[in-house]
């Protein structure tokens, strides 16, 4: 019975690590490795303890009460408006960036953990497949080095 | 029983059966209810090359590692059920469940 309890730890961990790993390390579920993989941690980490900070603030703002005493309800109103303002100036920063090309047709970038994506679907190379779904002539347009979609994913798809 | 030099146990007759049963149904393009069939056949060839690494006094924690991947199938793309079997597998070797 221990060990039983001791496999499904492991698995649970192992599903929670390798959900983790899939999203953070790799792009799009395939094994292609993310190249802004350690920004994208920090990013997380920094939107954690944003949001953490946030959550502190918040309370303290709902629950005077509850807050230390030196703290008066003022400051915090100021530094909660100052941390929005700073979003908002980064992510038009982020904006305005030229991005790094990650792959064809695909720009990245990323400015005090913000992550901004752009893609131009004119710059990547597609080929064009035509299905017969219901009796329909179905065209769809997929990129080049991807494969190409079965007949039964069409029809669920349509 | 024994095939030829090599002795398989009940559980390894059924799961090679099943990889049977999916290279059949992947060749006459039979349909499984909410399972993917390229997902199984990838897990499968996965699980036959790990199970050939034990001894089957580890059948039980194998097993289950196997019937959880299948069932991920479900919910998770196979890149991370294919993660979460190797990590799991690693685990269970470092930790020494296997």
């Amino acid at each position: 019975m221990k060990k039983i309890i001791f496999i499904i730890l492991i698995l649970v961990f192992a599903s929670l690590v390798s959900y983790f790993i899939g999203k953070t390390f790799f792009l799009a579920d395939s094994p292609k490795l993310n190249p802004l993989a350690m920004q994208s941690l920090m990013a997380k980490i920094n939107t954690i303890f944003i949001t953490k900070n946030q959550i502190a603030e918040k309370s303290s703002v709902d629950n005077p009460l509850k807050a230390s005493n030196s703290v008066t309800k003022t400051p915090v109103v100021k530094s909660k408006v100052a941390l929005t303002n700073t979003l908002s100036d980064d992510i038009i920063k982020a904006i305005n960036l030229p991005l790094k090309n990650v792959s064809q047709g695909v720009y990245a970038d990323e400015v005090n953990g913000n992550q901004v994506f752009q893609i131009k679907t004119n710059e990547i190379n597609y080929v064009e497949y035509t299905f017969n779904i219901k009796g329909k002539e179905v065209k769809i347009k997929v990129p080049k080095d991807q494969e190409k979609p079965s007949q039964e994913l069409m029809e669920r798809m349509y | 029983m024994y095939i030829g030099p090599f002795y398989f146990d009940t559980k390894e007759l059924f799961l090679i059966l099943a990889a049977v049963l999916l290279g059949l149904a992947s060749a006459f393009g039979w349909s499984l209810w909410w399972f993917d069939r390229r997902a199984l056949l990838t897990l499968i060839v996965l699980v036959l090359i790990t199970k050939g690494l034990l001894p089957s006094i580890h059948n039980e924690a194998f097993f289950i590692l196997a019937i959880v991947a299948i069932f991920l199938t479900l919910y998770l793309p196979i890149f991370q059920v294919v993660i979460f079997y190797f990590l799991s597998f690693l685990m269970f070797r470092v930790l020494k469940v296997i």
